[in-house]
């Protein structure tokens, strides 16, 4: 390998994706070539430099703005008077405490009142259940950890979630910051665990999951589920040195009861 | 079958564009961090980085119907992001990005005084001040590679060229970003 061939691969070798031969001649260029490993040790700390600038924060106004964007948008599609009513007070990104659950009593009047005026009854029952399942997701969006604690809980006022709260109820899984929220979420997806993808983001999180309790309860919920593929990530777990002692001796009981 | 399969940003997108709104929220909670930091770097201010992020979800909403999904979701929103940064440098009657439009200061001003730093602090700083002097182009490739906005296919499409091309074009732009960043770290050292 000659030094413009070192050049064309840098890249490479800085993002550690060199296959095997080209790193070993990549490695032996280098210990014959000072001038090359003086550039690739600069072009190096540039780029771990890079990776090393912390990334920056939005303001909450942002997350108000496209929130309350997305509920203008909403109006203008669909001009109906009840259900813009619910939209308004339930996608609108800034709920205050308690007034969630006074919305579905509320709500339960309304239909009342709507019944004797002759609305049909179905449709705005559905109206509701999408009305609880609208307030769970803009609860999980909060940027409060209570508040989002209580978007979890809320969900179990539906007894059917549809695919958008469960698709919020796996991002908070695997990307609340929060370990009680990400508790609480598997907690409530427990019951859908049966189905593929929902069980396969499970599996995935439990792969980069840090917090060990957070690893325990997802251990222990995916444990019943038996999936071919769950028990060969509690096998790897049970041998990964990274794993907490603690966490890998219950991987261990649990798999040895299974046998 | 992999979680991304069946909830991907390309599968929400194409929903959104069949008139189910409400999941660009979803889009809107994975990608509005990301989207915040490359106008950070590429455009400035945190308030006209705000002012860009709204835009473009604003513009996905409006021309969702344009969403094919061919070439996936990143690539798309930032093409829009893209477009949008330029309308609003035409808007400000400024020249295409050059360092001097770059608020570093801005960034800089929430940090302790320069005695303060700690070592590491303060290559921080350096660095982030030889990006801003690198030309718009190079940086925003940096920053998408980098902070993995984009997957090199990915940014391969986004610029119309070749994984190969894209490659070279990193390679270069980390070579000017580094030339840079040793000089002004020689004339601090001065
Ligand atoms: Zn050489």
């Amino acid at each position: 390998m000659n030094c413009e061939e070192i050049s064309e691969l840098v890249y490479d070798y800085l993002n550690e994706r060199l296959d095997a031969d080209c790193a070993v001649s990549f490695t032996v260029h280098m210990d014959g070539c000072a001038e090359c490993r003086e550039q690739v040790s600069d072009l190096q700390h540039t780029w771990t430099g890079l990776a090393d600038l912390p990334q920056e924060e939005p303001s909450s106004e942002l997350k108000a703005r496209f929130y309350s964007m997305l509920e203008s948008q909403q109006v203008a599609a669909k001009p109906r008077p009840l259900a813009t009513w619910f939209q308004n007070l339930a996608v609108f990104p800034l709920i205050p405490q308690g007034l969630a659950a006074g919305v579905l009593l509320f709500a339960g009047i309304l239909i009342g009142a709507q019944i004797e005026s002759g609305e049909n009854v179905d449709e705005l029952r559905r109206e509701v259940r999408s009305l609880s399942q609208r307030v769970t997701l803009s609860l999980l969006q909060q940027d409060s950890v209570s508040e989002r604690l209580r978007g979890v809980r809320f969900s179990y006022q539906s007894a059917v979630y549809d695919e958008e709260v469960i698709i919020a109820l796996i991002d908070a899984v695997g990307y609340d910051k929060s370990v009680n929220v990400r508790l609480a979420a598997i907690d409530a997806l427990k019951p859908y665990l049966s189905q593929q993808p929902v069980l396969n983001s499970m599996v995935t999180f439990l792969g980069k999951e840090r917090s060990p309790l957070v690893q325990v309860s997802l251990i222990d919920a995916l444990f019943g589920t038996n999936g071919g593929e769950t028990l060969e990530t509690l096998r790897v777990m049970s041998n990964d040195a990274q794993v907490i002692d603690s966490v890998r001796e219950h991987v261990r009981t649990l798999l040895e009861e299974s046998v | 079958m992999n979680v991304t399969d069946v909830f991907s940003d390309n599968e929400l997108m194409l929903r959104v564009r069949d008139g189910d709104n409400v999941r660009l929220g979803m889009l809107f909670e994975r990608h509005h961090k990301k989207l915040f930091n490359f106008f950070l770097h590429t455009a400035g201010k945190r308030q006209v980085a705000e002012d860009l992020v709204q835009e473009v979800f604003v513009r996905m909403l409006k021309y969702k119907h344009t969403y094919r999904g061919e070439s996936g979701f990143g690539p798309w929103m930032y093409r829009m992001a893209r477009n949008v940064r330029s309308d609003q440098f035409r808007k400000r009657g400024n020249a295409p990005f050059d360092s001097a439009n770059v608020e570093t200061v801005e960034l800089a001003d929430e940090r302790p005084a320069p005695a303060e730093l700690l070592e590491t602090d303060q290559s921080i700083g350096l660095l982030r001040t030889a990006l801003a002097q690198l030309p718009i182009e190079k940086r925003e490739l940096l920053i998408m590679a980098r902070f993995e906005l984009l997957k090199q296919d990915e940014i391969a499409s986004l610029l119309d060229c070749s994984v190969a091309t894209v490659k070279v074009r990193i390679h270069r732009a980390i070579k000017e970003l580094s030339r840079i960043y040793h000089q002004i770290t020689c004339e601090v050292r001065a």
